[in-house]
């Protein structure tokens, strides 16, 4: 090849998509997307939850066929009918989950399935340390390869997970949020090694919700909203507002929001801290829940939101200070303690801690509540009342199910979510620790939850709102609270503040 | 409906294991259907037969049952044996011991001190379990070398019977035997326990509090967890309950068919019996058919050597080959769970 | 009477299935004890004479081997003599009390038990006097301890004996081999240990090496699968074990200084004979020691060269005397422990 088509190629498009679609029942996933990346760049995907990034992925990944439009390798069009077609058209994915197999040591992971061999099958030991060596110099980066898999720290399994990639001959790495997993250090580690990358001629997918970092590194960003491209444009001249800006749309207050009433102090903490695991020291936090509002919790994933969800729900125990509900210490509380002083609980990880997806929907839905007299006596369950119990529920919350015998696990997520939220309301508990409760779910679904959520505050209980969603939050909290390293650093009232202001706080700048 | 599935789940690699053990006869120059067909005579022919399997499958009862308690709750304990012989123990030396006491007196006792010992043998894996998180798999594999052990030690020793050559303690009083149910057969009453204690299990399951908060502990233990469920307590108690069961059956096994303690008496009842959960898949009636079966293969396969040249290893293949099948089909069951919920991650849509 | 009409088609179709052998005689039936076929001891050497006796006499056998034979010994038991078997022989030690109430039911049927008295007209039991024949390792071992010139072998008299349980069945080895070892020198040192365990080779090692360690250089091991470690250690340290049951001097030849055989191939082959030819000894016990070949020394194939002839003369001398009743040797199960066991 020569010089002059290197550096034609250099610039040209490496992976793209053209008007790609795809549904899910009347969850229109993907909406005619177009982007391009470029040969050599890093290309940032941007959006919220549910904004259709992994359907976009899983699409050029070849998991998902599109209802719609086609994706372009090298600008031309083609139809991936498997994930091996991607490999083969040299794209790779680092997932969320790694894949390294424990007990082997790195190299034997990198170069697992695709072994050097000398003469007789052998596997050639030496070259494949050359290899790998070759790879990271080529990277960067520092790895000591005869770490078994489970002694090696994060960061270097996951820079194995992506030169596994280019060992096996991908250019184009898609990583999916690739720092959610790590600690700052890291994040800027795992920043350089990808720059370096680029510099190879590797083409890089980053997809991200944290817009500091896609700032830092991208030279061309796609922004996602509700299954569409807002925005493919160069990075340059971006800023963290604007991004915010575009990521989430203009907030649009609800139209079912009564004012607020607060009434008495249900949920206080006071001065608490949680045991320093965390990527973040979570120290002397203190915050006051009323009846009767909704106070939402803004900031970037990690930066004390898992503390709050723990030390509120006790699933984490408090180093220091004091948690009190309707006004009764609760800090060495057991999570039941806390349910039975009327703490309920929409968990974030709804698949394997909001619910039993192997049960029925009746089972989930009395959940917390099987010891209490409507369903159990002396420790005997009555399943007339069980069934009745469940039928009235499912009516209530219009769970679409064949029947409440169902399993869970073949409800639609909107409707999963329901389930949950039928279990927890249900006892008029006083406060409602509710996290990410839209996540993964279509936009019919989202509505019912919010009208549930601003109800249920209107008939005077106290709702704990932890999202990723800023629209959802200003949508929904009568106070917003944002939270940057642990600590507070601005509180704005409904409507007291723009998109803007709450971003710049959810991002370390301390609100005068 | 459900018996009717579990019976289907449990007769299906049945029939697999068949053709396989029909293969393997044929190439040992035997009649395979002429052997099945003593196989079932010496098993199931006859009321005398039956009895015969029954009261082979009754210490598989209770192993069973103690395996699936605990799988129910996610609790892979492998320690019904090491509980059946310290149960087992106990009972033999209240037993031989008591001598005074009256048999509608000692009998109970020793069940119970049985039971006693069975349970507490699961203390030790089940605190380690609840608080440190320790792995249970591996202490109870270490406490069932324990048991055994000690168990063969006590014997060899202590608990002696005067003027014994080989390891076993004296025979427990005669007023203190179960109930034969059928004379001569040593089925007695140590079966209908077993089988109250399934109907129990059937009951709890699901009309218990209990019943329910372990399907969803074992389920789902972060859900349960969330949902105010104490899962290490949970977890400790099954396991418990578990070698309370086991420790029961050793006992059973003493006062019924052997009358004393005899190292080595469990031929791997324990082990039998977490094939035996695996099989039913924890349902009460599967574990039921699963034990009878066990049970049926080896009765039929001690005598069907009086009537022919098929040699014992035979049963043990057939016995070995039913039980890799019960966890292969289950490793089966598992993938389709997994690929279900790639699937669901992936397209959001239910399968 | 004993079947009942339900089983009658079942006895029926057992009858079928040995139909050949009720020519002769009814056929009998071996019951393998637990620890099974291929033991290399005890239940080979019984099938071994069974075996030899269905051959020479025509009757018709089979044997019964199951894991579960301990708690399903009334089931097998009856199966057997409700299937047309005319004597059945018992190997396992566990079915003494079923053996007793399963026979009552058939008289008809004769019954032996090995290694224990259990009293019914149709039991015969079969007992050997262990201690005889381990008088004569005692002679033996006893005059080589101090035998200058053997190599591995010291100058101190001191011998060792290693008893897989503190039981009268197994005193009964250990006191006729003291006995026998000081009716040559009464001062002599005999070291006694109990492995608790018949089935743990590692045991057995570190026992007899402890032995070795303290001046013993010969170990008489009366411990089943424990007693392979003694060998083993014996061969390890060039030094001597002494084997038990069967010829075990093969196991580590030179230094398997003898073995105690105990015949329980001659003993199932007579009394199969005996059922054959119609003098099935019912009801007896019948006791067999060195007059009887039921007991007795192996023929010392790999160390005869180092025995003297003396030594030998000795030893022959101690079995005559016990032939022809000027020695009586101490039986533990009839006159309980010596004191020196106490």
């Amino acid at each position: 090849m020569s010089e002059m088509k290197q550096a034609d190629a250099a610039r040209g498009p490496r992976l793209g998509g053209q008007g790609l679609s795809k549904s899910f029942g009347p969850l229109m996933a993907n909406d005619r997307i177009d982007f391009v990346a470029r040969r050599g760049t890093i290309h940032a995907i941007v959006g919220g939850n549910g904004a259709g990034k992994s359907t976009l992925m899983n699409i050029l990944q070849g998991l998902l066929t599109p209802d719609a439009g086609t994706v372009l390798v090298n600008g031309a069009p083609v139809a991936f009918r498997s994930p091996n077609d991607a490999i083969r058209a040299g794209i790779g994915m680092v997932h969320q989950e790694f894949t390294l197999i424990p007990g082997l040591t790195l190299l034997e992971n990198l170069i697992l399935g695709a072994e050097p061999r000398r003469g007789l099958g052998a596997i050639d030991r030496q070259a494949a340390e050359a290899r790998a060596a070759a790879l990271a110099e080529l990277a960067g980066v520092r790895i000591d390869w005869s770490l078994t898999e489970e002694d090696a720290p994060v960061h270097m399994r996951q820079a194995v997970e992506i030169l596994r990639l280019i060992y096996r001959g991908a250019d184009v790495l898609i990583l999916d949020e690739p720092t959610a997993v790590l600690a700052p250090p890291q994040i800027r580690e795992l920043l350089a090694l990808m720059r370096n990358l680029r510099e190879k001629g590797n083409t890089i997918l980053f997809i991200s919700h944290k817009l500091d970092e896609v700032l830092a590194v991208a030279d061309e960003v796609t922004v996602l909203r509700s299954g569409r491209v807002v925005v493919s444009r160069p990075a340059e001249g971006l800023d963290k507002a604007e991004l915010a800006r575009l990521m989430t749309g203009e907030p649009v207050e609800a139209p079912t929001a009564k004012p607020a009433l607060p009434g008495a102090a249900v949920l206080e903490l006071d001065r608490i801290g949680a045991g320093g695991e965390g990527a973040v020291a979570f120290q002397d936090f203190s915050l006051t829940l009323r009846a009767g509002e909704i106070v939402g919790i803004a900031g970037v994933a990690g930066n004390g939101q898992d503390e709050i969800v723990g030390l509120v729900s006790g699933m984490m125990p408090a180093a220091r200070g004091a948690i009190r509900l309707a006004g009764q210490d609760i800090t060495r509380h057991s999570t039941r303690e806390r349910r039975a002083l009327g703490l309920a609980y929409l968990s974030p990880d709804r698949k394997k801690e909001g619910l039993c997806l192997d049960a029925s929907i009746a089972d989930n839905l009395i959940a917390s509540h099987q010891h209490k007299p409507r369903f159990a006596a002396q420790g005997f369950l009555k399943p007339r009342a069980i069934a009745d119990f469940a039928a009235e529920r499912v009516a209530a919350f219009e769970i679409k199910c064949a029947s409440p015998r169902q399993p869970v696990r073949a409800l639609s997520g909107g409707n999963q979510q329901k389930v949950a939220m039928a279990r927890e309301l249900y006892d008029n508990p006083r406060v409602l620790l509710a996290c990410q409760p839209t996540r993964g779910v279509d936009i019919r679904g989202i509505a019912a939850i919010h009208e549930e959520i601003l109800g249920f505050r209107d008939s005077g209980g106290a709702v704990l709102l932890i999202s990723e969603e800023l629209e959802e939050l200003v949508q929904l909290s009568d106070r917003i609270v944002t939270i940057y390293s642990g600590r507070i650093t601005g509180e704005f009232p409904r409507g007291g503040a723009g998109m803007e202001r709450i971003g710049r706080t959810m991002l370390g700048e301390v609100a005068a | 409906m459900k018996s009717l599935q579990a019976a289907l789940t449990i007769l299906f690699p049945i029939a697999i294991v068949l053709l396989i053990g029909a293969a393997a006869l044929l190439a040992a120059g035997h009649d395979p259907v002429a052997v099945y067909a003593d196989l079932m005579t010496e098993a199931f022919g006859g009321t005398r037969r039956i009895a015969a399997s029954l009261s082979a499958a009754t210490p598989l009862i209770f192993t069973g049952l103690a395996a699936a308690v605990a799988f129910r709750v996610g609790v892979f304990t492998v320690g019904a044996e090491g509980s059946l012989y310290v149960g087992a123990l106990m009972a033999a030396w209240l037993g031989f011991t008591l001598t005074g006491l009256n048999g509608w007196l000692l009998a109970p006792l020793c069940l119970l001190a049985g039971t006693v010992a069975g349970t507490l043998w699961m203390l030790p894996p089940g605190l380690m379990k609840a608080r440190l998180g320790i792995d249970e798999i591996v202490t109870t594999l270490m406490l069932n070398f324990i048991a055994i052990g000690l168990t063969t030690w006590l014997v060899n020793g202590p608990l002696l019977a005067p003027g014994a050559a080989n390891s076993s303690t004296p025979q427990v009083v005669e007023t203190a035997r179960l109930t034969r149910l059928m004379p001569p057969s040593t089925l007695t009453t140590g079966f209908l326990i077993a089988l109250a204690l399934l109907f129990a299990y059937a009951f709890w399951q699901r009309r218990r509090v209990g019943g329910y908060e372990t399907l969803i502990g074992g389920l789902a233990p972060r859900f349960a967890g969330a949902s105010g469920i104490d899962m290490p307590g949970l977890m400790l108690r099954m396991l418990l309950l578990s070698g309370a069961i086991a420790g029961l059956g050793g006992a059973l096994q003493v006062l019924g068919p052997i009358g004393r303690f005899v190292a080595g008496f469990s031929t791997g009842y324990g082990f039998t019996g977490i094939a035996v959960a695996i099989l039913a898949r924890g349902n009460p009636f599967g574990i039921l058919i699963g034990a009878v079966l066990f049970g049926g293969l080896s009765t039929a396969g001690a005598t069907i050597q009086l009537f022919s040249d098929v040699p014992i290893e035979i049963v043990n293949i057939l016995q070995g080959l039913i039980m890799i099948f019960a966890v292969a089909d289950f490793g089966l069951r598992g993938w389709f769970a997994r690929r279900a919920g790639r699937q669901a991650a992936n397209g959001g849509a239910t399968p | 009477m004993f079947c009942k009409p339900a089983f009658a088609a079942s006895t029926a179709l057992a009858l079928l299935f040995a139909a050949p052998a009720f020519a002769e005689g009814r056929p009998a039936a071996l019951i393998i004890s637990q620890s099974g076929l291929g033991d290399q001891s005890y239940n080979d050497l019984a099938y071994a004479g069974f075996e030899r006796a269905l051959a020479s006499t025509g009757i018709e056998g089979r044997t019964v081997e199951s894991k579960e034979v301990v708690a399903q010994a009334d089931e097998i038991l009856r199966r057997a003599s409700d299937a047309g078997f005319g004597l059945i022989l018992d190997l396992e030690f566990a079915h003494g009390e079923p053996i007793a109430a399963v026979a009552k039911d058939y008289p008809d049927i004769n019954y032996v038990i090995l290694n224990q008295v259990v009293p019914g007209d149709n039991i015969a039991s079969v007992v050997f006097r262990e201690e005889e024949g381990s008088y004569l390792a005692g002679v033996l071992a006893a005059q080589m301890t101090t035998l200058p010139g053997v190599e591995g072998i010291n100058e101190q008299p001191i011998l060792g004996v290693i008893g897989g349980t503190k039981s009268a069945g197994i005193d009964k080895f250990i006191v006729g081999f003291i006995e026998g070892a000081m009716s040559v020198n009464p001062d002599i040192d005999v070291k006694v240990g109990y492995s608790n365990n018949f089935a743990d080779p590692a045991v057995g090692m570190q026992m007899a090496n402890a032995m070795y360690d303290d001046g013993a250089d010969i170990v008489y091991h009366i411990a089943g699968g424990t007693g392979i470690g003694v060998i083993e250690a014996a061969k390890e340290r060039g030094a001597f074990a002494i084997g038990v049951d069967t010829d075990q001097d093969g196991l580590a030849p030179g230094h398997v200084l003898t073995s105690m055989v105990k015949r329980g191939d001659v003993a199932v082959e007579r009394i199969v004979a005996d059922y054959a030819g119609d003098k099935f000894p019912k009801g007896q016990t019948i006791s067999l020691g060195l007059a009887e070949d039921g007991v007795g020394l192996s023929p010392m194939e790999h160390t005869k060269d180092i025995i003297p002839a003396d030594v030998m003369a000795k030893v022959d001398a101690a079995r005559a005397g016990i032939l022809d009743g000027s020695i009586k040797v101490w039986d533990v199960l009839s006159q309980g422990a010596p004191d020196y066991l106490k």
